[in-house]
């Protein structure tokens, strides 16, 4: 597995220098949007304080987005050249290759997270309360799920040879779900949900919001896991 | 071990394609060499046989353990070279013997390093840049260089240029010194094969056609050189195959001794697979 792990560290370089490049840019860009907010605040410019708090809250999971987009690639890649066959051939199993797929996602979750956490830090180093501390709740959602997405393009990737194109799917299914969705919770509850929801982060950042993506997260992580074991098991992967 | 491959009644069936009960074994401390045309099933046989494929139906043992699900130890002492370049075309020499030292337990840099520099490969040159002949040397390096004991080679001498293609030979040679080594080698190249195989085995459209050991299949076959009389005297059920020109018709044969008045020749490997292949 160790070599697995060396080819992919070895060659999305470019990925891992990115990540490190927009981590430093995202820092400073939260930075600002941070005292930014505070000031839009004092100020009672609530439309452009709510856009700037949104931006604040949203661009340190850059990060983290680039570093779960190698994955899939990386696959891909291993499939067209056939590298796969080779380590499949060689001292690795298969299940072992399905966990490094897994650990590489994980991996790429915790550094993100890690990343995110640490940009929300110093953040509130420079601008003392312009970060709230449910901030981190939100971000190990969001990160959870984001991984737990990414995580279905594996076995897409492997059925459809092209990660772009399970990018793509992944992509619609969920807009077109998450609009259905919200449709319905719209029209159940008369479009007086989202009304009185005016604290997104607090109604998110519940004990039972975290429960839910956590349990919803390790769900489809494991059904996940089990299909791309039994098409790897299945074999004609190049 | 009497076999280190033992294929059973293999069957697998794709689209446009399909293996039909395919049975073939490589006795421990020989060489197979395993022909046929483009999408014979050569690859797909090799698939399975790596546990690469789940098939259908039928029984795959290698070194003792069961295809698909062979393991990690039983795979250590298979090399493998596919056909072409199966490794990241942004890797290098150096870096590939990083990646397989974490791969292989029994990987040995010391000779992966020796075979890179006889076979005059650079070390930090990338592999996207390399020649087909180098590709194919770079896989055979690799596949030495783990301390197998049975060899599973696709084409690897294909894109090789005479004198390569011997000094490779003559590694396979050398690798076969070791009377517990075994070498499975598909090749279109047969001419190969009449250096080192032991036994050769014939696959036509997704079915084994023959098994026959080397020597044997000099004393067997027959080309015989008849007239269009002489043709019609042949029994059609000894004829395996034939090939009409202007002037005469060529039979192979297994029955030579039964037609002493027609001319006969020994055919080579290719000669006995063009005659099966028109035939079918």
């Amino acid at each position: 597995m160790k070599g697995i792990f060396y080819s992919y560290f070895t060659l999305n370089k470019s990925y891992w220098i990115t990540t490190a490049s927009f981590f430093a840019g995202v820092t400073a860009l939260t930075m600002l949007f941070a005292s930014l907010s505070k000031e839009l605040e004092a100020q009672g410019d609530y439309t452009l304080f709510g856009l700037i708090a949104t931006m604040a809250m949203l661009v340190p999971f850059i990060p983290a987005i680039i570093l779960l987009e190698p994955s899939a690639r990386d696959l891909e890649k291993a499939m067209a050249t056939r590298y796969a066959n080779h380590i499949l051939a060689a001292g690795v199993s298969k299940p072992q290759f399905v966990m490094c797929e897994l650990i590489k996602n994980i991996g790429a979750c915790a550094i993100g997270y890690g990343l995110g956490c640490l940009t929300i830090l110093i953040t509130e180093l420079v601008a003392p309360h312009s970060t709230s501390p449910q901030l981190y709740g939100f971000h190990l959602i969001i990160i959870l799920l984001a991984g737990a997405v990414e995580w279905i393009c594996i076995p897409l990737t492997l059925k459809i040879k092209s990660s772009e194109k399970a990018g793509l799917i992944v992509g619609i299914a969920l807009g077109v779900g998450i609009c259905i969705a919200s449709g319905c919770v719209s029209i159940m509850t008369d479009g007086e949900f989202w009304g009185e929801t005016t604290d997104v982060l607090n109604t998110i950042v519940s004990p039972t919001g975290l429960l839910i993506a956590a349990g919803g997260a390790a769900a489809i992580y494991a059904v996940v896991y089990l299909i791309t074991l039994k098409m790897v098991k299945r074999g004609d992967l190049c | 071990m009497e076999n280190c491959i033992e294929i059973k009644g293999l069957n697998k069936k794709y689209p446009q394609f399909a293996l039909k009960d395919v049975n073939l074994t490589v006795p421990a401390g020989s060489v197979m060499g395993f022909i046929g045309e483009n999408g014979a099933g050569k690859s797909t046989t090799i698939k399975a046989i790596l546990g690469l494929m789940k098939a259908d139906s039928g029984e795959i043992t290698v070194l003792g353990d069961k295809a698909p699900d062979l393991r990690v130890e039983t795979k250590e002492q298979i090399g493998v070279v596919f056909d072409g370049l199966a490794f990241p075309p942004a890797l290098n020499a150096v870096k590939l013997d990083k990646v397989m030292s974490g791969i292989y337990k029994t990987w040995s840099s010391e000779t992966f390093f020796g075979y890179i520099n006889r076979f005059g490969l650079p070390l930090k040159k990338k592999f996207k840049t390399f020649s087909r002949g180098m590709e194919m040397r770079l896989s055979i390096a690799t596949a030495l260089s783990h301390n197998p004991s049975l060899l599973v080679l696709d084409e690897p001498t294909s894109g090789l240029d005479p004198v390569m293609r011997s000094e490779i030979l003559d590694i396979f040679l050398e690798f076969m010194q070791d009377e517990t080594h075994s070498i499975l080698l598909s090749t279109h190249i047969t001419s190969d094969l009449e250096h080192i195989a032991d036994y050769i085995t014939f696959i036509h459209k997704g079915e084994v056609i023959f098994t026959e050991e080397r020597n044997e299949m000099h004393d067997k076959y027959r080309v015989l050189k008849c007239t269009e009389a002489q043709f019609d005297s042949i029994d059609k059920a000894d004829i395996i195959g034939m090939r009409k020109t202007r002037f005469s018709c060529d039979v192979l044969t297994t029955a030579a001794e039964k037609y002493p008045d027609i001319t006969a020749d020994i055919p080579s490997i290719d000669d006995i697979m063009v005659f099966y292949v028109k035939e079918a």
